[in-house]
């Protein structure tokens, strides 16, 4: 330990780090409350009154500022030999204490406010959430630097000792530090290929979108348009059963414009958000790149790979490619946006990915063992079908209902019930020794794999129709969000839950 | 159904480690909550209801609706509190924790039954924190985080301080030790 610390004892931040949040607090209430402040514009009663008016605006400040120090004054932190301790709250106390070797990163930074009153902000990583990180918003700029340099002497002082056990981290610490770089492209996707990427991606998306936009032209224009068409249409056919084929015909021709746009807006967005996709070797690591407009750029790092999921269906089976996403550690949940997109890769690419991404561990050679998802998911799915549509029908039996609105309820429930078995026929969880695979999709394929020993937690659910029937679910947390099974048997379930947690707590690799 | 029980079934046989000799999650001796918990759920819960019924009232009193409209009406929210109460007294035996040498097991939930696992290795910090109600009880709430989204994070309510502490410093302490160990 250093001599010269003084953290040893609970200490607050900065004094002007009251202003600071003062301030911070005011403008964010200020933003929020926008309204309120032109009301003596607006209201003559308001005007009446404007005296009582800034009164309370006032004491509202006021009290804000005193609720502002109070806060100050019960938000504390210190070092001790092992972790670092932040107690702050006022009315709900919390004490949160980080271990030194949980410390991911540490940033100083200064926005505006922050120069003006010459203090600086010191925000700790974890990899844990984000609401956890410590954000200590105002210290003096000597007393944050050396805050940095002994949690980080501290840190450094326990991996350490890590390093010389585990070799596989070794890599983690030298990514800083060295310097040479070995560009090398790994892939990339030609125009040609993207296209068919395109052209095979889901049409859901963009059709979507065509709703949305159709949706809100319909608004704008509706009275005018019906009115005109509903005219023009008795005009032409006086006959009512023609009237209504007319209508069955209109249908069914916006329904088919509608897929044809869905189709083109859906290719045209995924060709200019994968256009010249690039993998590039940079040392250890890969950095993805692509986009037409908004260039993203990502390093793919293996040690904080969660989740490897490909992406497969009918027509890419046809072109024969596959799309793969990756989700890394992160703070928050990783969605569909956050997630590396490596898309149109052929088979030698997604064994080599693979392979990179899972450190040097085979595809072909993993032994897996699948535990399938019960048929009774489906008759779930079924019996709910079941009773919508009935509620459906209930309510509006007393609307003269055309036959073709039946038809088209039937078919929709029929194709409901045929993608509900597929789903359940798909839908399954394999292990191997040291990987954990998950399958699910309808018209695509998906499969995810992740590495047992990186993932944080697991949870076996279970409702109670599910326990009559010896049926449970099963959740995998990690770092970069969630994967659930559903109607799984309560015995593998148990048994496998077993198997994983012996698994996690056997590695000795850590998990980032 | 039946036969692919059977597949699954065999495929289960064919790895190498023995199922029946790895540590049993269920196995793990387990602790309840503090009952004075139990309180602070039913008084919430009761709050909560005179809270509705005043509510419903006033609306049957002044906008003088049917009475069978208003039975449909307010049904929806009396069968959840229902719902509730019946999750509150027989679910809030089910809500136990145990602590086994490598993990921590938390279990809940009458209706819809959940048990938990999280590894000490894999828990980054523990918070120990109260809200007001808590307080007035006496009662901690703690925080198991573990890495990415709070998904995953286990959240531990209606301990007394005691208890609270001590399974903060079991996990603090789980994983110094851990640590030690690989330097040796």
């Amino acid at each position: 330990m250093r001599a010269t610390n003084n953290f040893k004892e609970p200490r607050h931040q900065s004094f002007n780090g009251v202003f600071l949040m003062f301030f911070a607090d005011l403008i964010k209430r200020v933003k929020q409350n926008i309204y309120i402040l032109a009301l003596p514009f607006i209201s003559g009663t308001v005007r009446d009154y404007i005296l009582f008016f800034y009164m309370g605006l006032i004491l509202l400040v006021l009290l804000q500022f005193i609720y502002t120090y109070l806060l100050f004054l019960k938000y504390t932190f210190y070092v001790s030999n092992t972790a670092f301790h932040l107690h702050k709250g006022l009315f709900r106390r919390r004490e949160i204490e980080i271990p030194f070797d949980r410390i991911q990163n540490i940033n100083l930074q200064q926005n505006f406010l922050q120069q003006v009153l010459s203090v600086v902000g010191l925000d700790i990583e974890t990899a844990g959430e984000s609401k956890a990180e410590v954000q200590i918003k105002a210290l003096r700029k000597k007393d944050a630097e050396q805050l940095k340099t002994i949690l980080l002497a501290e840190k450094e002082e326990k991996q350490v000792y890590e390093h010389s056990v585990g070799e596989d981290d070794g890599q983690d610490a030298q990514d800083f530090k060295t310097v040479e770089t070995e560009d090398a492209l790994v892939f990339k996707l030609c125009f040609l290929d993207l296209l068919k990427v395109g052209l095979s991606s889901n049409i859901l998306k963009g059709l979507s979108l065509v709703f949305a936009f159709a949706a809100y032209v319909y608004n704008a224009f509706s009275d005018l348009y019906f009115q005109n068409y509903d005219a023009y249409i008795s005009d032409q056919i006086s006959d009512y059963t023609a009237y209504i084929s007319g209508k069955f015909l209109l249908i069914l021709s916006i329904g088919l414009i509608f897929i044809g746009i869905g189709f083109i807006v859906t290719a045209v967005f995924t060709v200019i958000k994968y256009f010249n996709l690039k993998v590039i070797k940079l040392n250890e690591n890969y950095e993805v790149e692509y986009g037409l407009f908004n260039r993203f750029k990502k390093v793919l790092k293996s040690s904080k790979v969660q989740t490897l999921e490909f992406r497969t269906n009918p027509v890419r089976k046809l072109f024969g490619f596959q799309n793969a996403f990756v989700s890394q550690a992160s703070s928050e949940e990783t969605t569909e946006k956050h997630k590396i997109g490596l898309v149109g890769l052929p088979a030698d690419y997604v064994s080599l990915f693979f392979k990179v991404l899972f450190k040097g561990k085979e595809l072909d050679t993993q032994k897996f063992v699948r535990l399938r998802c019960q048929l009774f998911r489906f008759r779930v799915d079924v019996n709910r079908l079941f009773f919508v549509s009935l509620a459906f029908v209930l309510f509006f039996v007393w609307e003269k209902f055309p036959t073709y609105i039946f038809i088209i309820l039937l078919l929709s429930s029929l194709l409901l019930v045929l993608m509900s078995y597929i789903r359940m026929k798909k839908s399954y969880l394999s292990f191997s020794d040291e990987l954990v695979k998950i399958g699910s999709g309808i018209i695509g394929t998906q499969t995810t794999y992740l590495e047992i020993y990186k993932i944080q937690s697991i949870r076996v659910s279970q409702s109670i129709f599910q326990k009559r029937r010896n049926l449970s679910s099963f959740t995998i947390y990690t770092a970069s969000g969630s994967l659930k099974i559903k109607y799984l048997e309560v015995d593998h379930v148990h048994e496998l839950t077993n198997f994983l947690m012996y698994k996690i707590e056997s590695s000795d690799h850590e998990w980032i | 159904m039946i036969s692919s029980n059977k597949i699954a079934d065999q495929d289960f046989e064919n790895v190498a480690l023995d199922f029946s000799e790895l540590p049993d999650f269920k196995s793990v001796k387990t602790q309840g909550l503090h009952r004075r918990y139990l309180t602070v759920l039913r008084c919430r819960l009761l709050f909560f209801f005179i809270l509705y019924l005043t509510g419903a009232g006033l609306v049957f009193f002044f906008l003088g609706l049917p009475i069978q409209k208003f039975l449909l009406i307010f049904s929806g929210p009396l069968l959840v509190f229902l719902i509730l109460f019946v999750e509150f007294e027989i679910g809030f035996h089910k809500r136990q924790i145990g602590v086994r040498s490598h993990d921590l097991y938390y279990t809940r939930g009458f209706f819809y039954h959940k048990e938990t696992l999280v590894p000490f290795k894999h828990i980054q910090h523990v918070e120990v924190s109260q809200n007001v109600i808590l307080k007035w009880f006496g009662l901690y709430e703690v925080i198991f985080y573990t890495a990415g989204a709070s998904a995953g994070d286990l959240n531990i309510r209606g301990l007394d301080e005691s208890t609270s502490r001590k399974l903060k410093s079991i996990v603090m302490q789980k994983n110094e030790s851990d640590e030690s160990n690989e330097q040796l």
